[in-house]
């Protein structure tokens, strides 16, 4: 039976939700999993804080490691501005530059990472820069999306755009569809073609991208999410790769959603003790959030509330 | 027991969404609170690399040739270098040995820098390596020095 959460503000609500839902579960475990975050940079600290004291325990990768991952934060030098299409020449440079360097100072880490456990048929960011890989030299899909986005704010042409995977079947897609919008709102794609494992990485297989109004909204498709070892990491990545995508394009922030094919709370790896303390006690913060920032549980909603 | 507060990454995220119009995205926006991160408000200045070096040969006798002490002031120096490039104002934190906590991805990025002013794709490879040594400044400090007194033996 699919499960829909309803839409919330924070990522640490969405990822609350998903686990108490999961951890829930008679087998511990969900089969499409849709989880919707109104406001994608916004996150209740102790959720946090909980999850990683539990991954530390365990000695399971962190938050914020999970989270460079799909988007390496420290590896990008955050630029004060946003792009627009009449921006000046320095500031234009500036924020090129942030993005190049970026680029190149993965690149220059890949083969270290490489050498990772799980990383030898590649990583998330490298499929993302370097598709499809394992190593440098293949196509930017990211570089590729920025321009057409910022093609497309150039001409105004803005609307729907659903999902055009132009670097699905692995070739570089014509220089006019990079440049012209029909490319505005493609995707990123993370499964590389012709892959013939059936499980391991990458469990995110594809990115979509969807402008409309003005705003960049995110889809993100699993095909199986770790809900405690690497699912509020991944939110965490996938918030900070839509704020990199909307300040190099100068779009609003939208909504973050997350599909996850198949959804485990792991019992097996955690323990059924531990992680129905965590659900309680995240979902106690996530309440106590909620409270804090709506005194007046009566009136019309007012936080992430968005149409 | 936790306690909650919402800590909303982006002053203006409710504008953002309010008003979805081409010019959403203004300078009064907190960037780097977007991003997890603390940022200095302007550009971040040109700060020299470990790949800088001209001659990888004479690096990696110099590099060799450091006291763990020195090592890890080296390590520290070139922390501090990135943190300037990428602008970051984040505070630092330490780890359990007393010295300065790292990521995993800045010191995934301190390694390869290091590989790359010794002319090596390389240091090590990172699933023989103890967690713990990613984690601190100290803890790099003795994995480098362990990882170049090796590549010159083979």
């Amino acid at each position: 039976m699919s499960v829909v959460l309803p839409p919330v503000p924070t990522l640490s609500a969405a990822w609350s939700a998903a686990f108490a839902a999961a951890t829930a579960a008679p087998s511990g475990q969900l089969v499409h999993v849709l989880m919707t975050v109104t406001e994608p940079a916004a996150e209740i600290r102790p959720v946090r804080t909980a999850v990683d004291a539990v991954l530390a325990d365990t000695g399971a990768q962190s938050v914020e490691t999970v989270a460079s991952t799909i988007f390496p934060v420290d590896l990008y030098p955050v630029p004060p501005l946003a792009w627009d299409p009449e921006l000046q020449e320095r500031d234009r440079a500036v924020l090129d530059g942030a993005a190049t360097a970026l680029y190149d100072r993965y690149l220059q880490a890949l083969p270290l990472l490489r050498t990772a456990d799980g990383n030898a048929f590649g990583t998330y960011f490298q499929r993302m820069i370097s598709y499809p890989g394992p190593g440098p030299g293949g196509f930017n899909q990211l570089a590729s999306r920025i321009a057409a986005l910022r093609a497309m704010r150039r001409t105004a042409a803005q609307g729907n755009f659903f999902n055009l995977d132009l670097a699905a079947d692995g070739a570089q897609p014509p220089r006019d569809q990079l440049e012209g919008g029909d490319a505005a709102g493609a995707g990123l794609q993370l499964l590389r073609p012709g892959q013939k494992r059936q499980r391991g990485f990458p469990c995110l297989v594809h990115v979509d991208l969807t402008v409309q109004g003005g705003t960049l909204h995110l889809f993100a498709v699993y095909r199986r999410q770790n809900l405690l070892s690497k699912a509020y990491g991944n939110l965490v990545g996938l918030s900070r790769l839509q704020a990199f995508l909307c300040q190099q394009t100068g779009l609003g922030l939208g909504q973050l959603t997350v599909m996850a094919t198949f959804a485990d709370a792991e019992r097996a790896e955690f323990g059924i003790r531990r992680i129905r303390a965590l659900a309680a006690d995240t979902a106690a913060a996530v309440a106590a959030a909620a409270a804090a920032a709506d005194p007046n549980p009566d009136a019309a909603c007012t936080v992430g509330n968005r149409s | 027991m936790v306690t909650s507060s919402v800590v909303r990454h982006g002053r203006g995220l409710t504008e953002v969404s309010d008003y979805p119009t081409v010019r959403v995205m203004t300078a009064d926006i907190d960037w780097g609170r977007l991003f997890g991160r603390s940022v200095a408000s302007a550009p971040p200045p040109a700060a020299p690399s470990a790949a800088a070096s001209s001659d990888p040969t004479a690096e990696l006798a110099r590099l060799r040739a450091l006291t763990p002490a020195a090592m890890e002031r080296h390590v520290a120096a070139l922390l501090d270098a990135l943190r300037q490039r990428a602008g970051s104002a984040d505070a630092l934190e330490l780890a359990e040995d007393g010295s300065v906590r790292v990521n995993s991805m800045v010191a995934v990025g301190l390694l390869s820098e290091i590989a790359s002013s010794v002319g090596l794709p390389r240091l090590t490879v990172l699933s023989r390596e103890p967690h713990g040594d990613l984690g601190s400044v100290k803890g790099l400090a003795r994995l480098v020095r362990r990882c170049l007194v090796q590549a010159v033996a083979s």
